[in-house]
């Protein structure tokens, strides 16, 4: 199988709302030598990209990209005991939060498993975690990195709202800041002006810019 | 507080009662669209004045026009693919503009006109196409 097979299966699949269907096509592909990173970055990340566009396109509803979401994220689940084998190193410590109320939570959580794959230590939060227990952690645990995503605008005031509690909260102390997500799409001086350090379109990028910035 | 953070405040705070009056006034000024959509589109009509709402607000909050002109883009999309033409989206934003003036201070309507302008200003060659 090859990795476009890969992913065009896996779309039909999650379409159909097959989670059977789905498992075998990732196990095929798995055993066919398509490695971790692979699935998620030419399989996963541009199957859940294309759902969110025939969503858009009146092609799918939103159950159905609900399911196609549950599906995905279970299929990473089981991906888990290949990624954490080994014990891992103690790499730079990333901690992910969406923003307060943000409840798409899929993409940071696969930045941080890529980055998993590429030695870091990643802790993910997910959604609605509020700002004052999110900046508790940030001092406590002092991460190389804060990892903050928004998909739609009206998440925007938290996202500044949480990097400034946490600049305030730790002076000439913070972490390295980033930021990302579909509401940081196509204007790539947003995150700047929101006072983060940097953005990623996605988790190839992400990863690159991270490693550069982070040295340890 | 800064103009554009007074004005966000008081359309998250008034969310519901704006977004009614927006959606009033549309049906109002024509009546067509009850016939054409029924109370289903009403109810939905409703619901999307909210969204614009929910997404303009951070746009004069942050005072990033573009942040507003993306979902605007996004949300024309959406919309034609549901068979709503851009001349609805665009005649709401005019009817929330009559709205928010008739509720906020001048210098907070100036702050939130900018990004709604900027969001209206993309629709109106979509419209005439």
């Amino acid at each position: 199988m090859t990795l476009d097979e890969a992913r065009e299966r896996y779309l039909a699949a999650v379409l159909e709302g097959s989670r059977r269907t789905a498992f075998g096509v990732v196990d095929e592909a798995f055993h066919a030598g398509i490695g971790l990173r692979e699935l998620y970055l030419g399989v996963f990340q541009p199957a859940m990209r294309d759902i969110g566009r025939l969503w858009q396109e009146n092609r799918i509803t939103v159950a159905d990209e609900h399911l196609a979401t549950a599906i995905t994220q279970a299929a990473m689940a089981r991906l888990y005991d290949e990624l954490f084998r080994g014990g891992g190193a103690a790499g730079p410590l990333l901690i992910a939060a969406c923003a307060d109320t943000e409840r798409h939570e899929l993409g940071l959580r696969m930045i941080c498993d890529v980055l998993e794959m590429e030695g870091w230590d990643t802790v993910f939060l997910g959604a609605t975690v509020p700002v004052e227990d999110l900046v508790a952690m940030v001092r406590e645990r002092r991460p190389h990195v804060v990892a903050l995503s928004a998909s739609i605008a009206p998440h925007l005031p938290r996202v500044r709202a949480t990097i400034d509690a946490i600049r305030e909260a730790m002076p000439g102390a913070a972490p390295l800041i980033a930021v990302g997500g579909r509401a940081f799409a196509d204007d790539p001086g947003l995150a700047e002006r929101l006072g983060a350090d940097l953005t990623a379109a996605d988790a190839v990028q992400a990863a690159r810019l991270l490693k550069e910035r982070v040295s340890v | 507080m800064t103009p554009g953070e007074r004005a966000a405040t008081l359309m998250l705070d008034r969310l519901g009662e704006i977004a009614r009056a927006v959606t009033e006034a549309m049906y109002r000024e024509n009546p067509g669209l009850l016939a054409r959509y029924g109370e289903r589109g009403r109810a939905k009509c409703l619901q999307d004045m909210r969204y614009n709402l929910e997404h303009l607000a951070p746009a004069v909050e942050l005072n990033d026009p573009p942040c507003f002109v993306r979902y605007i883009a996004w949300c024309d999309e959406l919309l034609r693919s549901r068979g709503v033409p851009t001349r609805d989206l665009a005649r709401s934003l005019e009817l929330m503009e009559d709205e928010l003036r008739a509720r906020l201070a001048p210098d907070e309507a100036d702050a939130a006109m900018v990004s709604l302008r900027a969001g209206l200003a993309i629709l109106r060659p979509r419209a005439a196409a």
